[in-house]
This record gives C-alpha cells, sequence and structure tokens, in this order.
C-alpha cells in the first residue's frame, strides 16, 4: 500500500506532469510518432521547388500543395510543368529483366508526372485553393508492391470541429521547426477552426502542426480520407471538399486503354458501387489502364438500347479475345465513370 | 388494466413465436456452366415446389440446384440479353462465370441478378 501510495505522489508532482512546467513543453512538431514502415505508404516526398509532401489518391494522381508547384503564393506565377513524386521506403515490383529479385528489399521509387495548379490557386486570397495535382507517367502499382492510395473524402463529409485529424509529412520538426526533419511522421490532434473567408482548417498550435516540409501533405479523417492539404504553419490545412470535383476531374471527358479484367450485366436498377460513387448502370467493366476504376453504361428498352447492345458487343469481344479497348468516358466519381464512346483497337 | 397486460402479452409473445416466413437471399457462384437451356416461354423449370418461371436455366459443376432468369419481351429485354450473351461466352470458353442469385432457402434453384467474367 506504501509502495503505490508513493508511485502516485511521484506521478502526481513529476517533473513530466504540464501543469508543473515553466517553460512551454518541448514537443516535436509532426513528431507524435515517426509513421511505422509499411503504413500510409501512399504518402511520399514531392520534389518540386523545394521539398514536399504529397499523396497518392489513386494509381495515377498525386495530390499536393499549389506552392509546392508554384513560386508564386498571392498569384499562380512561377508554376512548373513536371515534379517528381518520391515513394519513400517501399516494396517495389520485381524488375524481371534483372537477376535479382528487388520486391524483397525496401527502397524509394521515383515517379515523375505533369502538374496542374488549381485553377483557382491564390483567387481567394494568400495561399486559397492551394492545391496542385501531379498525374505520374506510369501507373503507381505497375513499379511499387502493395500502394494503397489515401482517396481524397466526400464533399458532403467535411470536417467538423473537434473532429481528430491525422497530419503526415516529411517535415522539419521540433520547436519552432528549428530541427531537421526525420522522415515521415504523423500526429493526431483536434480540429479547433474552421476559418471563413479564405476557407482554412486550423489544426495546430504554436507547438504542435506542421513545419516547411510538411506542405501538400494529408489531413486524414478518421476513415484515414483527405480532408486536407497542409498549407501553411501550424496546421493551416485547405480544405479538400471545396475542390473534390477539380480533383476527381467529375464532369470530365477522359480516356484510357487496356484490356478488360472484369465484365458484367446484372438487373435495371442494382446498380453498382456503393452510395457515395454509385453508377446506375446494367453493364460495368474494369480495364488494366485504369486498376481499381469501374465504367458502366444503362442497357435499357430505349432510344439508346441499339448503340449500348453494339457497345455491350463490341466489349465481349475484346473480353474473348483479350484485346485492347479504348474507352472514352464521364467521371462520375473518385472510382467509376460514365462510358461515352468504345473503340477496338 | 389486467386485461390490457393480457392482450399486450399475446401480441408480442405471437410475434416472437410466429413462425417466420422464408427470407429471399442472395447467393454467389463462380463456376463453369454445365448446362445452358433455353426454353419456350412459360414452359418453366423445376419440380412444382421448386419451380423457376424463367425461359434462360443454367447448370453449374458441382452446384445443387439450378439458376435462371426470364427472356420476354418487357423493359428488362435488352439486360437479360446482355446476361444470356456473357453466360453463352462463358460456355463456350469453358471459363468459370460469377453469377449472382436471389434463392428462397430450402429451396435449391433461384433467379440470376448478375452475370460477370473475369481475367487475372
Amino acid at each position: 500500500m506504501r509502495i503505490l501510495l508513493s508511485i502516485v505522489t511521484w506521478l502526481l508532482v513529476s517533473p513530466t506532469a504540464h501543469s508543473q512546467h515553466d517553460d512551454p513543453p518541448i514537443l516535436f512538431i509532426l513528431g507524435g510518432t515517426p509513421v511505422p514502415t509499411g503504413e500510409f505508404e501512399a504518402v511520399g516526398i514531392l520534389s518540386g521547388i523545394g521539398s514536399c509532401t504529397a499523396t497518392l489518391i489513386d494509381d495515377e494522381t498525386v495530390l499536393t500543395a499549389a506552392h509546392c508547384v508554384c513560386t508564386g503564393q498571392s498569384t499562380p506565377t512561377g508554376c512548373i510543368s513536371e515534379a517528381t513524386f518520391i515513394f519513400k521506403n517501399v516494396l517495389p515490383v520485381d524488375d524481371p529483366a534483372t537477376p535479382e529479385n528487388e520486391s524483397t528489399t525496401r527502397r524509394d521509387v521515383r515517379l515523375t508526372g505533369s502538374v496542374r495548379v488549381h485553377p483557382q490557386y491564390t483567387s481567394a486570397g494568400w495561399l486559397s485553393n492551394d492545391f496542385a495535382l501531379v498525374k505520374l507517367s506510369h501507373l503507381a502499382s505497375e513499379l511499387v508492391l502493395n500502394v494503397r492510395p489515401i482517396p481524397v473524402e466526400i464533399s458532403d463529409k467535411s470536417p467538423k470541429l473537434q473532429d481528430m485529424l491525422t497530419l503526415i509529412g516529411f517535415g522539419r520538426t521540433g520547436t519552432g521547426c528549428n530541427s531537421a526533419p526525420m522522415g515521415k511522421r504523423q500526429i493526431t490532434l483536434p480540429l479547433w477552426e474552421i476559418s471563413t473567408g479564405n476557407v482554412t482548417l486550423r489544426i495546430g498550435t504554436p507547438n504542435m502542426g506542421s513545419c516547411p516540409g510538411d506542405s501538400g501533405g494529408p489531413a486524414l479523417n478518421t476513415s484515414n480520407n483527405i480532408v486536407g492539404v497542409s498549407s501553411s504553419i501550424p496546421g493551416n490545412y485547405d480544405p479538400t471538399y471545396l475542390a473534390y470535383d477539380w480533383i476527381y476531374g467529375i464532369g470530365a471527358i477522359l480516356a484510357t486503354t487496356g484490356s478488360i479484367t472484369m465484365l458484367r450485366v446484372h438487373e435495371i436498377g442494382s446498380g453498382f458501387g456503393p452510395p457515395t460513387d454509385f453508377i446506375d448502370s446494367e453493364v460495368v467493366f474494369q480495364l488494366t489502364g485504369k486498376p481499381g476504376f469501374t465504367f458502366g453504361f444503362e442497357l435499357r428498352a430505349d432510344g439508346r438500347e441499339s448503340s449500348h447492345r453494339a457497345i455491350l458487343d463490341l466489349l465481349r469481344d475484346s473480353f474473348n479475345t483479350g484485346r485492347n479497348v479504348r474507352v472514352e468516358y464521364s467521371v462520375n466519381g473518385p472510382t467509376t465513370g460514365q462510358v461515352i464512346r468504345v473503340v477496338q483497337q | 388494466m389486467k386485461k390490457s397486460c393480457l392482450i399486450l402479452l399475446t401480441i408480442l409473445l405471437t410475434s416472437f413465436l410466429a413462425p417466420q416466413a422464408s427470407a429471399e437471399l442472395l447467393g454467389h457462384r463462380n463456376k463453369q456452366l454445365s448446362m445452358l437451356r433455353i426454353n419456350e416461354l412459360g414452359s418453366k423449370f423445376g419440380p412444382s415446389n421448386d419451380q423457376l418461371d424463367v425461359e434462360v436455366v443454367v447448370a453449374l459443376s458441382g452446384v445443387e440446384g439450378n439458376f435462371g432468369f426470364q427472356l420476354r419481351n418487357d423493359k428488362n429485354r435488352p439486360v437479360r440479353q446482355g446476361m444470356l450473351d456473357l453466360l453463352r461466352d462463358a460456355f463456350n470458353n469453358g471459363w468459370n462465370v460469377n453469377i449472382d442469385y436471389d434463392i428462397n432457402p430450402p429451396r435449391k434453384n433461384g433467379f440470376i441478378v448478375r452475370v460477370w467474367l473475369t481475367k487475372p
């Protein structure tokens, strides 16, 4: 009993208790914990204008901050057209052209890509709409094993005050950001303010948050979906719900080519996908050219039946022969698109 | 008061003890087709206690029961024709086919709602 009392007393008067401190506690910025090996591998370094953090959001797209690829922070000027995304300490896909098995040893994997800056970057003030995308020249899954992209949360699930958000970054550490970077680190903090006007999620404090080098990094909600992109210190994040349609190019007409890996026909009304990314189609299929993405179209007794029936027949031919097919589609959501045209090649 | 309590108790017991109607379940199979049949409208398939009022019927290798869907000149014709075409492709190439089906246990025969083919 005496020992127990002693322990309790020691804990109460311990100098580590914050209430006993005169000086502010020395906390590493983003220094909560190092990200364990194998976790959040989709978060890497973006080498653009200086070094930033960025996140793979699908197999070929990286999300970062616009000021990581533009010199202007009050005007969209000095933007570069190409950048390099670096997966840190991941297992690469084995290269069959070499005798060694590369997939057994962790290393960095670099991918270049073309840069797109949000069209309203700085339009609402300094660092507003601070978003940029890098479209990679290769699919990440072709070069990195088991990499799992981190999607952006749908726009109607915007974060609320006191939500616990996890910040990840490769930036500097220590009080005042005076210490050198210490690799990929994470910290979970509450969202304490959502500023209006130039909308910003305020997550950090002077002693905890983000530092130079964390810019472009993600703030994740408890579903591990991105809700913010690191824009300025300490812990100011631009909310992604403002840019959701732009990030995923919803409504944009795109094209991709590949062989069909799945072809499905189902009853009217059963559709495909979760409620947040649903396509009300009777025919759905997937292509090697865009893994994790599903294309669809209706097959109903209406004026488009003949053309849709013919598209299905082309898809069947391609599936049966293994031939590539080019698909032009309207983006419906992060992982679904509505087919407009199909071309056999 | 006693009477109303008794009525309430009776209602509760009835709702708990009444035999539950067999619920429709969604099943899934991924197998090769061992039979693909199309029959005249209305000729149906199976015994009276496990009958499918369908025109397209399949059997899957090693699977008890049969599965089918209607193929009629109605609003579902295009999608049913599409499902039939996938079944033909699977049969002609000897591929496995995935089906989802609605079934009312203990019946063995079910109604196909989705058909799909996959490649690695």
